[in-house]
């Protein structure tokens, strides 16, 4: 019998679908309890042309949760680990606030904790995961523009839609092997920018 | 395409001044142990002043970037867990095993150097010439795994660092030489200035040898921002940063002029005899590689992330 090929959880984000209602980003500050000034999930907007024609592009940001984390790698005290199941998580009590792995995020994904100090950014709601939950943002989605779900199951919606649409990570020059893919992604909103 | 972002959010940069701090004053523990290690290895007779002295800034200034290093995690109590778990692919994990060998080291050393044994003081001369090396080093590869940056993403800060070691080593020692091995010197009927060497031609050839070390930098640093310039739309931020931008003051007033061309006339020019150059020059030197380092760590951080 084939051994049962282990999970890699995974997200895709349908920009398509996505009409930057931010709910995602209200829904993870909520469910997490994200301090003020730091974020897990925020949505990044990019405005093209000049009145009267003008479209603004939506890009959702979390983190990556890399195959390949080089926050794993860099981190000194084996605080940032990855699961067998592809989600990469801080343990807190580890941590010593060096900030190398903030450092290190190709992603800005990471933050120090206004409290407590030690390094923090999303767990793709592993609390929900664990439980048979989708995280938080894809729950609240109200345009089911985020779909989370197994990469190594080829039957799950999100293993389909990667296979059956042009999907764009962030920054593949990394070789960190992203597990948020982006369908339809504005090349600009892709791109690292300051805001006007 | 006119393309404007309106809404992003952006975390605040991870390191700050501290990190340049540690940086700088590591870089004087280096290469102060590489001076004094280099005297008695060689048997720089005219020099064992200032090998002494070198030999006892070495493990001061190594503890204090132990300090500044502790000071700067967020939970500064915790800084014993990298000693407890050792993460091979991780420079910091390294970094902080070579710092304690590297200190260690040196107290051994300033303690023979200091009580005049001549018996064992060579292995350890080289057990720290290897851990002082490490040291600018690994806090180079540091920045370079940090891979997020382009100005830290390059090869040429290892060497980078390690020239400036030499810069800030020797131009501690011309600094605070005479006051480390004061008691020794006056116990020894010697004057003061000649504890950085047995007259003022050492102190000349160490200044000689900071004027090298500020050349050398000078042309890495003169390097790395050609090939910045041009690699990428963040490298093009960066480097306009640096040369026209929010770090102009710094780079241009505080490392070129201020920490690099003053010096530099001075310690290969006619004052280098002088005790009062020699002083304002080490001192400029030292602050030139701290705004470079200042420039390293946030002007590396100065560009937008997505």
């Amino acid at each position: 019998m084939a051994e049962e090929q282990k999970k890699r959880f995974g997200m895709v984000i349908d920009l398509r679908r996505c009409h930057g209602c931010k709910a995602c980003q209200v829904a993870c500050k909520s469910e997490n309890e994200v301090p003020l000034g730091v974020w897990r999930s925020w949505v990044k907007e990019v405005e093209h042309g000049a009145y009267p024609n003008v479209k603004r592009h939506f890009l959702p940001r979390l983190c990556n949760h890399c195959e390949n984390p080089i926050c794993v790698r860099n981190c000194p005290t084996g605080a940032s680990y990855k699961r067998p199941d592809g989600v990469v998580l801080v343990d807190y009590d580890k941590c010593i606030g060096c900030r190398y792995c903030i450092a290190s995020c190709p992603y800005q994904a990471r933050y120090l904790l206004p409290e407590g100090k030690v390094a923090d950014k999303c767990t793709f709601c592993a609390h929900r995961v664990d439980q048979g939950v989708v995280p938080a943002c894809v729950n609240t989605c109200i345009a089911r523009a985020r779909i989370f779900g197994d990469l190594n199951d080829p039957s799950s919606e999100l293993r389909q839609l990667i296979d059956t649409n042009p999907v764009q990570v962030l920054k593949p020059e990394t070789g960190l092997n992203p597990s948020v893919f982006y369908i339809a992604a504005d090349g600009n909103a892709m791109r690292g920018s300051e805001i006007a | 395409m006119n393309a404007t972002t309106v809404y992003n959010i952006f975390h605040v940069n991870p390191f700050g001044w501290v990190v340049a701090a540690y940086f700088t004053v590591a870089a004087v523990a280096a290469g102060a142990f590489l001076l004094a290690s280099t005297v008695n290895l060689l048997g720089l007779k005219a020099h064992q002043a200032a090998g002494r002295a070198a030999a006892v800034l070495a493990p001061l200034a190594g503890a204090l970037a132990g300090l500044l290093l502790i000071a700067e995690l967020g939970r500064p109590a915790r800084f014993w867990r990298v000693f407890t778990h050792f993460n091979p692919s991780s420079p910091l994990s390294w970094g902080a095993f070579i710092l304690l060998a590297f200190l260690v080291v040196a107290v051994l050393y300033a303690r023979a150097a200091l009580a005049g044994k001549e018996e064992g003081r060579k292995g350890l001369a080289i057990a720290g010439t290897v851990a002082a090396g490490l040291v600018p080093v690994y806090t180079g590869f540091e920045l370079i795994q940090a891979r997020t940056s382009p100005l830290w993403n390059s090869t040429l800060i290892p060497v980078l660092f390690l020239c400036a070691a030499g810069v800030a080593g020797l131009s501690g020692v011309l600094l605070f030489g005479p006051a480390l091995t004061a008691g020794a010197t006056q116990k020894a009927g010697a004057s003061r200035v000649a504890a950085t060497g047995n007259g003022a031609a050492p102190a000349a050839a160490i200044g000689k040898a900071i004027a090298a070390f500020l050349a050398g930098s000078l042309i890495l640093v003169i390097m790395q921002l050609m090939a910045l310039s041009g690699a990428s739309t963040e490298a093009g931020i960066v480097f306009r940063n640096i040369v026209t931008g929010k770090f102009a003051i710094l780079f241009w007033g505080g490392y070129v002029l201020a920490g690099t061309v003053v010096p530099l006339v001075i310690f290969s020019g006619r004052g280098a005899g002088s005790r009062s150059l020699q002083v304002l020059a080490s001192a400029l030197a030292v602050a030139g590689v701290f705004a470079l380092r200042l420039v390293d760590i946030l002007g590396g951080q100065s560009f937008p992330l997505n």
